[in-house]
């Protein structure tokens, strides 16, 4: 039988099995993984995941999601490469200085596991479209860094009804918080507006935005097998000087304009499709 | 009575420490303690925990002692107790 046809499953007696021998020997390491098993890895391989932006913390969450067998990954990223951008961003590299970012990612994505469908798409989040680029996906990532993109994804996630993983660092310091289909509080709870403060050139230190990209990337994996996220509801906190950690509840906001009483109709153009690419 | 309060994110950085021991008075409130915070800290910690009209940050997560205070608009009013640490979390976006 060639490597890459799908294996039949001898429980079954049909070749129900999604997984063809080459990837389940590809993933026979993680198979030991007991949030994932033989079932997690099927579910993995039919999961869509959408990862905005893929600087320090997304690109390093997009690479560890295709590694692990996400069936599906939409890369949304607009812009070129740029010297500055290669302290962190894993998926970039010197020679494509200049390049699209998301045609560079997928490349490196395609080599990391051929089995992974990329699609790409060069704009980033906005309110405009993040309804288009959220439909058909099972888990969303959030890693972009500016709020009103990660706020537009929350919104958007929430009407879909999917889960929005939230990564996000600051110079030494990880953040991770998850927003289940239904479940309260949502990202708007823990910021309702972005923060003028916010400054767009953020300390950062490749290695801090890697753990909070891994750190989703095992979110989104153990809730696409069907594990509780672990970081529902709960803002966690990783200081990397001390590696001292908290996780925090966050009472959901009864005034919430996204899943609170007071909740918005989404304006027009909200579902509005975004060019994908599919690699 | 002795309170400690610690800085996370942008918060610490404009502060340039993680810990700052307060002595506020008994029955002082997380408005109290902001106040303190404004008038004794660098500048720069100013915009991070109050907005132009002198209010607590709708942004900032309010933690003492390990929970989270309800953002409803009233957290100024909240009381702290001696002995309590009060974490003090800005939003970050880094990505």
């Amino acid at each position: 039988m060639p490597a890459d046809e799908p294996v039949t499953d001898p429980d079954r007696g049909v070749a129900a099995d999604l997984l063809s021998a080459e990837e389940l020997d590809r993933y026979s390491w993680q198979a030991e993984v007991a949030d994932l098993g033989r079932t997690g890895q099927r579910r993995l391989k039919e999961a869509t995941v959408l990862v905005s932006r893929i600087g320090g913390v997304g690109g390093t969450a997009a690479l560890y999601l295709a590694a692990a067998g996400v069936g599906r990954l939409v890369l949304a990223h607009a812009g070129p490469i740029r010297r500055n951008d290669l302290n962190r961003q894993i998926l970039m590299a010197t020679p494509a200085i200049g390049r699209p970012r998301i045609e560079v990612a997928a490349e490196r994505l395609a080599a990391v596991n051929p089995h992974v469908v990329v699609e790409t798409v060069a704009e980033n989040v906005s309110e405009a479209n993040a309804g288009g680029l959220v439909a058909g996906c099972s888990v969303a990532v959030g890693a972009a860094p500016l709020f009103a993109e990660r706020l537009a994804l929350n919104a958007a996630a929430m009407r879909a009804g999917i889960p929005l993983v939230d990564a996000a660092m600051f110079d030494m310091e990880v953040r991770l918080f998850t927003v289940m289909p239904g479940g309260r509080p949502c990202l708007a709870c823990l910021c309702p507006e972005p923060p003028p403060q916010w400054q767009r050139k953020f300390p950062v230190l490749g290695a801090i935005s890697g753990v909070a990209g891994s750190l989703a990337a095992a979110e989104a994996v153990r809730i696409i097998a069907g594990e509780a996220a672990a970081g529902a509801g709960r803002l966690f906190v990783l200081d990397g000087t001390t590696l001292a950690s908290r996780l925090i509840a966050i009472p959901p906001r009864s005034d919430c304009r996204v899943c609170g009483t007071s909740r918005e109709t989404p304006a027009g153009g909200v579902d509005g499709d975004a060019a994908r690419s599919v690699r | 009575m002795k309170v400690k309060v610690e800085l996370t994110g942008q918060l610490r950085a404009a502060a340039g420490r993680d810990t700052i021991p307060l002595d506020l008075a008994a029955g002082a409130t997380i408005g109290d303690l902001m106040t303190k915070l404004v008038a004794t800290g660098p500048p720069a910690v100013r915009p991070h925990l109050a907005t132009a009209d002198g209010r607590l940050q709708p942004t900032l997560v309010v933690v003492i002692d390990g929970e989270a205070l309800p953002n409803t608009g009233h957290r100024e009013t909240a009381t702290v107790s001696e002995g309590a640490t009060v974490v003090l979390i800005p939003p970050v976006a880094g990505g």
